[in-house]
């Protein structure tokens, strides 16, 4: 056998290798100290990464973690749509309402929404242009929804529109979700638009105080995540199937 | 709605609450903020829960419900969800050894390794912590990335190599 490569090493290192190319590497092992320390090196790493982040399986799970899943797993039986106890982050009611039924879960949602967004919308400017949920979105975004990739970005009146992706509802409605970082507010809308005969509506929308960097913080996201499992939404399109959804679209203005 | 029997979805249920401290370690290793980690436990669980029909008998659930959170957390990524604030872990709890590249570990502390890690590139960070943390196979590990298993193997390589070096190994 010649030199063995280092993912063979690794892979015995492992445990991964079948008996005979296992005992052919022990074999060269004990015959060259190299060797011997190259597959010492693997191992090394493992323990150490494996030692090191042990004691955090140890932990006790928070109990609003715990708590929060179980009342999930429960939601079907569950008669009480109340909210989540998550402190100090905001859980919206899609945490609960997800299994209750999809009618419920859309009206539990577009009224946490419609608050978000009259707060939005007191606090700056760059919210008033997106749009009020079930509404449809400004002229100037639907143009941007139906033409710019996902993946790109570009400036809009008072603010920063971000595409982040493109999905297909189970009924083949292509939704866009999409980020507003409003200029000088530090507020962040993320939004999930879907088009119905050539109109782009807003379903959803989440505003946010947008954490450093102008990013929506991970809690609005998964308010997004619930909306789209409701949905019944794919996995998000690639760049050509993206198009082929879009053509559908008409120029809104 | 699908309804589920009952019968059947205690022991999911149960499954799912029993994987918690494993999902958490392995959202924790991925993101290095507790914060996101526990954001991502629960999308993850929320998924999961709704998806279950799909799971197969076959398949270790560990393995399924991993696959799930790690789904969820290049979500996060693609979203740029991520990119807020992020090691608080390696802001707090040892912030001296936390210089990344620069800092050779002469002691690893979580913080440190958790620095390390999240200067890997994702697809290795990702098949270093089930490997060599989560203790999946290499076949496990390629089923629930979607990538063949020779690809597992040489990200798993350079991982290591990597975080050796970072390490002073």
């Amino acid at each position: 056998m010649e030199k063995p490569t280092d993912t063979e090493l690794m892979a015995y290192a492992d445990g991964e290798l079948p008996a005979p190319l296992a005992a052919k590497i022990a074999e060269i092992a004990r015959a060259d100290p190299d060797v011997q320390r190259r597959i010492e090196r693997f191992r090394a790493v493992r323990a150490q990464l494996a030692q090191t982040l042990q004691p955090l399986a140890e932990e006790e799970v928070p109990e609003a973690l715990r708590r929060a899943v179980l009342d999930m797993a429960d939601g079907q039986t569950a008669a009480d749509p109340r909210v989540v106890a998550f402190a100090p982050r905001v859980r919206p009611p899609a945490w609960r309402a997800w299994q209750v039924g999809l009618a419920a879960s859309l009206l539990l949602m577009l009224g946490g929404v419609a608050g978000f967004l009259a707060g939005a919308r007191q606090a700056g400017e760059g919210a008033r242009s997106v749009a009020a949920v079930g509404s449809h979105v400004s002229a100037e975004i639907a143009r941007h929804l139906s033409s710019l990739p996902s993946g790109s970005d570009t400036g809009i009146a008072d603010a920063h529109l971000r595409l982040i992706a493109t999905v297909l509802a189970s009924d083949g409605t292509p939704c866009r979700e999409f980020e507003v970082d409003s200029t000088g507010t530090g507020r962040t809308s993320t939004g999930i638009a879907c088009l119905r005969d050539g109109s782009w509506f807003l379903d959803i929308a989440v505003a946010a105080q947008a954490a450093e960097g102008g990013f929506a913080p991970a809690s609005s996201f998964a308010t997004l995540e619930a909306y789209l499992l409701a949905i019944g939404a794919g996995e998000p399109l690639d760049a050509a199937a993206e198009a082929q959804a879009l053509s559908a679209a008409t120029p809104a203005d | 709605m699908p309804m589920t029997d009952q019968a059947e979805q205690q022991p999911f249920r149960d499954l799912l609450v029993g994987s918690l401290p494993k999902l958490r370690r392995f959202a924790l290793s991925l993101t290095g903020s507790r914060q996101r980690a526990d954001d991502l436990v629960q999308t993850a669980c929320m998924k999961a829960l709704a998806a279950q029909g799909d799971w197969r008998q076959e398949t270790r659930v560990e393995a399924w419900i991993f696959r799930i959170l790690r789904n969820a957390w290049i979500d996060e990524i693609r979203h740029g969800a991520v990119r807020g604030p992020h090691a608080d872990l390696a802001d707090h709890e040892d912030a001296a050894t936390t210089d990344g590249e620069a800092a050779v570990m002469s002691k690893l502390t979580l913080a440190s390794v958790l620095a390390a890690l999240d200067s890997l590139p994702p697809e290795q960070r990702e098949v270093m912590v089930l490997v060599c943390v989560e203790e999946f196979s290499y076949a496990e590990v390629a089923s629930m990335t979607g990538v063949p298993i020779g690809t597992v193997m040489s990200r798993l390589a350079r991982a290591r190599q990597k975080f050796a070096g970072l390490a002073g190994i």
